[in-house]
């Protein structure tokens, strides 16, 4: 299958899904789930296959435009289709145990989402790049608001505004590329970047970080994500915090080491890794609202992963895309199960964790908790301290006590959440959970613990990423369309 | 004493000066207005700067709109095209977004009746 699919098959069905909707519900819903699980068999296949591919269009590059798929987004493909199929599941059991008069919308923009999120990693071109940010930044306001409701549509106006001051700050960016080098093909510009007149470097550089930093919630430009969280549903938060962050978190650093920048702006981007990590686990301390609590959660993590991918150095990477999937999967578990608890309860306060009464619930729930904190045996413990072990490697003592230390903190709400849900005197109320959810949730749960037993099954894959994110040669090589 | 505007230098020095005074206005606009329409006005008003930053710094004397008619079999003398597909693909992409803000304040009007972004704060700590 060429890799241009990738992109076609998530438009062709979201342009198809009026037509779904009137076979039917099931049509529709079945269709989403079909397309997502096809693309994640798709993905599966190509661990076997050696990498990179490309899939050129028309003319090859680096004037035509075309997709290369390296070890790095490979990973990253993983997730996304992984986490697109988990929730296209969910999502049986969603609309049929709620309101579903918008569910035509949601599938629309949830398919337009994956094509856009996908077709941003895959993507050798930097104007590509920012029209399949522009198609994920649209699907994603458009997800916050879709249930036109007051708080989705106030975090929709916000997060629109926010993401075009973004977009407008890329846009400007490539422009001055194709002004000094004349052109936008990523082999390309990482070249001849040195060739740049360094001030006019510096401006560039400044521009994308400002506006994929403001996309991938990195301080100081994240104020925006804990409203944006807050406002829309708790799938939509699964969605954002496991793809859509994600996928600008790809762009960010592969840019940050295929253009050079990271001889220079290491330092910056790990500390301002760490503040974001510092100042969004003391603000989680005190949230009353469930949703805004994991959004600096999300925040935290995310601030995590800058300090690690920042570093320079492969341990630490390594580590740090361990604990890029391992918070994804844990993310996505718990906004999923959030997700059922919200439509139970019509309630977004922090005490619905203590109010539910379902042992299935509770021990999925804790096993994301435990597993987002760092707590053995589960994955994201050892995406922890791998990306501890990287920096030790590497001397680096004061991010680790930095890390250890906020990790703290964010035990302090954590066990307070788990407190509250152990806690016998609250009257609890039974909560159906639905014969997908048990699957659904059955299959995160798993993964989380499998891979915090026997963690060489994804370190396998995240030192082939890290090695074809650090030396490029072959990736450059494919964007170039040398020898083709 | 005209032919001093018919340089190139003189060209984009003016474009230049001028687009990112319109973009500052943008920006200003941005910080300032409190109406939501205005404020997506503004966004415009800032992207309308860098197209015209853009598509005018390569636009050169003497030169002719990428256009091959068949009489013309060297393609010199002619501007960059490049520029000018992405330009109208970033329009499109602009109106887009500006037809989706639109629709939101519309409506969020419907539903609260308000139209002041400083206002729309429901979501907060």
């Amino acid at each position: 299958m060429s890799l241009g699919y990738y992109f076609l098959l998530p438009v062709i069905f979201s342009f198809l899904t009026p037509y779904f909707r009137k076979l039917g519900t099931s049509a529709l819903r079945g269709s989403s789930v079909f397309l997502t699980f096809i693309l994640f068999v798709q993905t599966l296949e190509y661990t076997g296959v050696s990498l990179p591919q490309i899939s050129q269009f028309s003319v090859a590059p680096p004037i035509g435009i075309a997709f290369v798929l390296d070890n790095f987004s490979l990973l990253f493909l993983l997730i996304f289709t992984f986490s697109g199929f988990m929730v296209s599941l969910y999502m049986l059991w969603y609309f049929k145990a709620n309101d579903n008069t918008n569910e035509t919308r949601f599938y629309v923009f949830f398919n337009m989402l994956l094509a856009g999120s996908i077709g941003m990693i895959l993507s050798c071109d930097i104007f590509n790049v920012y029209i399949f940010f522009e198609i994920t930044g649209i699907s994603s306001y458009a997800l916050a608001a879709y249930n036109k409701d007051k708080l989705g549509l106030e975090a929709g106006i916000k997060y629109l505004i926010i993401g075009s001051i973004a977009s407008i700050f890329i846009v400007f960016a490539i422009m001055l590329i194709y002004l000094q080098i004349g052109t936008v093909n990523i082999g390309l510009i990482a070249q001849r970047y040195s060739e740049i007149d360094p001030k006019i470097a510096v401006l560039i550089a400044l521009m994308l970080f400002i506006g994929f930093g403001t996309k991938a919630e990195l301080f100081p430009m994240n104020f925006w994500a804990p409203d944006i969280y807050q406002g829309s549903s708790s799938h939509v938060n699964g969605l954002f915090s496991a793809i859509v962050a994600k996928s600008y978190l790809f762009v960010f650093f592969h840019l940050f080491y295929l253009f050079g920048l990271n001889t220079k702006y290491t330092l910056l981007i790990m500390s301002l890794g760490a503040i974001t990590f510092l100042v969004s686990e003391f603000t989680a301390l005190n949230q009353k609202d469930i949703k805004r609590l994991f959004a600096y959660s999300t925040l935290g993590q995310l601030g995590i992963l800058f300090m690690a991918l920042a570093s320079n150095s492969s341990d630490t990477i390594s580590g740090a895309l361990f604990h890029l999937a391992s918070h994804s999967i844990s993310k996505l578990l718990i906004f999923l199960v959030l997700g059922i608890l919200i439509s139970k309860f019509k309630s977004t306060k922090i005490t619905i964790v203590g109010d539910f009464k379902s042992l299935f619930l509770s021990i999925v729930l804790i096993i994301g908790f435990l597993s987002i904190l760092g707590i053995p045996p589960f994955s994201g413990f050892i995406g922890k301290i791998l990306i501890l072990k990287g920096f030790a490697l590497s001397h680096n003592y004061i991010a680790i006590a930095f890390i250890l230390l906020v990790s703290i903190v964010e035990a302090v709400y954590f066990f307070r959440l788990i407190a509250l849900m152990l806690d016998k005197k609250r009257t609890k109320t039974s909560v159906p959970v639905g014969f997908v959810n048990y699957i659904v949730l059955s299959v995160l749960a798993i993964l989380i613990v499998l891979f915090g037993v026997y963690p060489s099954l994804l370190t396998h894959y995240t030192d082939l990423a890290t090695n074809a994110l650090l030396q490029p040669h072959s990736y450059l090589q494919f964007a170039l369309g040398v020898g083709l | 004493m005209l032919d001093f505007f018919n340089s190139n230098e003189t060209i984009h020095f003016i474009i230049t000066v001028g687009s990112m005074l319109l973009f500052t206005i943008g920006l200003y606009g941005i910080f300032t207005q409190k109406n939501l329409v205005k404020v997506l006005i503004s966004f415009d008003i800032m992207e309308s700067a860098l197209f015209l930053f853009f598509i005018g710094l390569h636009y050169n004397f003497g030169l002719v709109a990428p256009i091959v008619d068949g009489s013309d079999k060297t393609f010199t003398n002619m501007v960059d095209p490049v520029p000018q597909a992405m330009i109208l693909t970033t329009i499109v992409i602009g109106l887009a977004v500006l037809a989706l803000g639109l629709s939101f304040g519309i409506e969020y009007f419907r539903l609260t009746g308000i139209n002041d972004i400083s206002k729309m704060n429901e979501l907060r700590d």
